[in-house]
Parts: C-alpha cells; structure tokens; sequence
C-alpha cells in the first residue's frame, strides 16, 4: 500500500451564517492526483486553500505524513514553513498566485528565497531547471508576468510551486481560464510532473473531462460536503448518488 | 486453488437511478465462476445481457451490488475486488491488473508512443526500457514507425483501438480484462491482437474476454461464460480451446 501523504478530518469553515465547507475528511496518498469536483459554491476552493493555509478553518485537523501533530495547530512560523518546503499552490487566477511587480523569474526565485537558498548561481541554475521541466522559454525569465500568455503564466505558477521539491501540490481550477491548445499541454505537463516527481497532487475542477484524464481517484463536494468519492472511472461511469448522476449526465 | 487467480461468486449488478423516479435496471444477475492461471475465459451473449458490465464490475468501474470477486495476486494476500479500498485498486491497476476498454480516453496531443511508454512507467519500469518495450508491442500490433510521434486522436478507429490494446498487454499483466478489444479491427489485426494476448498467456497471463461471437470464442477461449437472463447464464469447458 501506498504511503498517506497527508489525511484531513472533520474540516469544516464557518463565515458568519455560511457553512463553506462541512466536516471533512479523506487521505491523499503519496504520488496519486485526487480531483475534487462539485458546482460553483461547493466548498472546493475552501478546502484547498485551507489545506495551504490562506483560510483558518473553523473546526478540523490535517495530519502530514503519519505524523501526530494537527498542522492547524502549529504557529505561524512553521506553517510558513510548511508552506515553503513541502507544499506549492497554483491558483485558478495568476493575479494570487504572482506577484506582477517582480519578473518571471523573480516570482520564483521568490519561493527558493524563501526556503533558505541564498547563493545567486544555485538559483539561477535551479530557474532554469524549472523554467525547463515546464516548459516555458528561457528567454522570458526576466519579463514581467503582465507581458506573458495565461497559459505562460499558468505554467510560472507550476514552476513556483515546484521550486522546493513540494511533498503536495494544490491545482485549484488550473485551466479554468486557457483556451483547449495550451490545456492539452497544461495536462500532459501535470501529469508528467506527477509521474518523474511523484508529488501527491490535489486537483480542484469542475471540468469533468480533465479530472477523467488526470485524476486516480475523485471526490464530489455539494454543499460543503464530500456527498461520494470512488475510483475517477467508477464516479463518472457508475455514480451512485442522485447529485453525482445529475453531474455527469450534464457532461458534454 | 493455488492455481486460481480469480473466483468470482455469485456476483450481481444492479443500478438505480436516481434521476428517472429511481428506476432499477439490471445489469446482470448470479454470476460465478473460477479462473486458473493462463486461462481464457470469453464472455458471450447478446447485446445489452451484462457481459461489459460484468468486465467493469471486476475492474471496478462498477460498484458490483453483491458478491464477490476473490482475485489471488502472485506473491500477495488474496484481495475482495468488489469491495477492497480505492488506493489497493489502483495499486493492483498500476501493477497487475490490465485493461482494454471499449473506448479510447488519454490526454490530447500525447504522442501514442508515450501513451504506451507511461503504461509501463506507472509499473515502476526506467523510462528507456519502458519505451523500448513500448516500440516493440506497438510493432508487434502492426502500429507503422511513423506514427509512434504521431497523436492517437488524428488515427483511425481500429490504430486507436490498438494504442489501447498495447497500453494494457505491454504491462504483461497478471489478469488482462478485454471489454470487445478486436470490435473495430478487420481480420489481420484482429488476428495478430489475438496472437499477442497466447503469447501473454504462455507467461502465464489469464484473461477474461467480452466477445460478440459465441462461434469464434470456441476457436481459442478455455473456458465460455454465456450471460443473458437468470436461466440463460452458464460456464461451460470449451472441448476445442487452442
């Protein structure tokens, strides 16, 4: 059996009278992509972006690698850490995951900064194995992500959030905003990052179609909660509960 | 029983749905049977009697409603394929467990050699080893050179069908399940996909096959399973296997 990565009980995020997301829990295993999927208010982009930190959930533990200690728990100190050394985030919007202030480069050598490297050579050298494995040209290292495509910048999000040899990473609506060319390679580069890397990924998408391709395994949220979760396979060709079957019988 | 690889007892399949007033559909009843190592089992029987459903249950694309299916993995603990957890399944798909679908699904503008490489990759093989063996089983499906860079979506129906073929046998795995795998292909590929699968057998390879036609499933299959109805269902020993 495969190692958990990373296993989440009873999360759940109140806002005033709204429940975002109600008591959940799941493992993610070491090298697998879990899609997360379910309609615009579901509570998926919650469950992400407290699982790195941008929200404090209300109630709920998340345990790393085996390990006793509740990461909600922990100071700010080491959450940053956390954040920095074994974790890495692509956001659906470029706008929260880059700083348009600083280059390219500079967004990443960010995140390399951050996690203690302080020789200028090693980074570059680290920049342009990155710049390389996502395929992006070297020769825009040093211009800002404004004069860069969605699908460039998508990919500096990838490269950022590769840059310390991330345990986990969160793709929150990766492709929601490229055309069909640059997603097709957006896919084919995640899904060669999972298997050279074997990062553990969390796939959040309400494209059924690109978790049928890159996800092993899928949970369906409604509501704020995880209504049914199976083989990506089994949830798209025998989904049990009525919202799943209404969900992919509206595929395309 | 050290020689069975999968035993399959009293397996049903039935869907509800939700969205029609909660209609129930049957998609396939009492179904058991045992398979050894190296066998052939063919599925037979008329359009719409189970037989890719029952394919499905066992890789579990189907949640099976009841019974079981005891597969026995060379060099591991017995595991209830019905009802084992998720993460077990994907191990055993990534390891010993190959699949032909009737239909083709992989990430657009993938190079078709790559689709096969992977296949092998995701079993733990080094990657040039992996796309050795891959050029070798698409060769050996009659797949020309120059479309090895080329991309599945842009083949023909029965190139596509064989991409999928040689992703699943160049994993030599343990129990090959084959839902219609020569459907779309004409005689000579249909032909050299069946010599593949004898040759994956002479390893040891069992396999569990959905074919159309109960006539040319006696001129190879071990064994006939024929769905249909409750009374319909029967296993029987071919006399004639090759």
């Amino acid at each position: 059996m495969r190692k958990c990565i990373l296993r989440i009980e009873g999360l759940t995020k109140i806002y005033g009278s709204t429940i975002a997301v109600v008591s959940v829990s799941f493992s993610l295993y070491q090298g697998e992509i879990l899609g997360v999927v379910g309609e615009s208010g579901s509570g998926k982009s919650t469950l992400v972006q407290s699982l790195y930190f941008d929200i404090t959930p209300t109630f709920g533990k998340a345990y790393l690698n085996e390990e006793k200690k509740n990461i909600f728990e922990l100071n700010s100190q080491e959450k940053r850490k956390l954040k920095n050394f074994d974790m890495g985030m692509v956001y659906q919007n470029p706008y929260l995951g880059l700083n348009f202030e600083i280059t390219a480069g500079g967004n990443v050598a960010e995140k390399l900064l951050m996690a203690d490297w302080r020789n200028y050579s090693h980074i570059r050298n680290r920049l342009t194995y990155l710049f390389e494995k996502t395929e992006l040209p070297l020769n825009r290292m040093d211009d800002f992500p404004s004069t860069l495509s969605g699908g460039m910048q998508q990919r500096i999000q990838i490269a950022k959030a590769l840059a310390n040899n991330p345990k986990i990473l969160f793709l929150d609506e990766p492709t929601s905003g490229l055309d069909l060319s640059v997603q097709a390679r957006f896919l084919d580069l995640v899904k060669k990052i999972q298997q050279e890397l074997r990062i553990s990924m969390i796939l959040v998408s309400h494209d059924l179609g690109v978790i049928r391709l890159l996800a092993d395994r899928v949970l369906v949220m409604k509501d704020g909660r995880i209504i049914e979760s199976g083989l990506t396979d089994q949830i798209l060709e025998d989904p049990q509960s009525s919202y799943t079957q209404l969900l992919v019988n509206s595929m395309l | 029983m050290e020689n069975v690889v999968l035993e399959v007892k009293d397996l049903r399949k039935k869907f509800t749905l939700h969205l029609l007033e909660e209609k129930e559909i049957v998609g396939f009843q009492s179904v058991s049977f045992t398979l050894k190592r190296g066998e052939f089992l063919g599925i037979a029987g008329k359009s719409g009697s189970g037989k890719s459903s029952l394919i499905k249950c066992i890789y579990r694309t189907y949640l099976s409603t009841s019974g079981k299916i005891i597969f026995y993995p060379n060099g591991r603990n017995s595991v209830d394929l019905a009802t084992c957890l998720d993460e077990e399944i994907i191990d055993l798909r990534y390891r010993k467990i190959g699949h032909v679908s009737q239909f083709f699904y992989a990430i657009p503008r993938v190079s078709c050699l790559d689709i096969v490489t992977q296949s092998l990759v995701q079993q733990g093989v080094n990657i040039d080893e992996a796309k050795k063996s891959a050029k070798n089983m698409l060769s050996c499906l009659l797949i020309p050179d120059k479309l090895f860079d080329a991309h599945p979506s842009t083949f023909s129906g029965g190139e596509k069908q064989r991409v999928n073929i040689a992703r699943a046998l160049v994993k030599e795995p343990e129990l090959l399940l084959l839902d219609e795998p020569t459907a779309s292909l004409d005689k000579v590929s249909r032909g050299t996909v069946l010599e593949e699968i004898f040759e994956l057998k002479k390893k040891g390879t069992s396999a569990i096959g959905v074919f159309h036609d109960e006539k040319e499933l006696r001129s190879f299959a071990d064994k006939i399973l024929v769905m249909g109805n409750e009374r319909e269902i029967k296993v029987y020993e071919n006399d004639n296997p090759r």
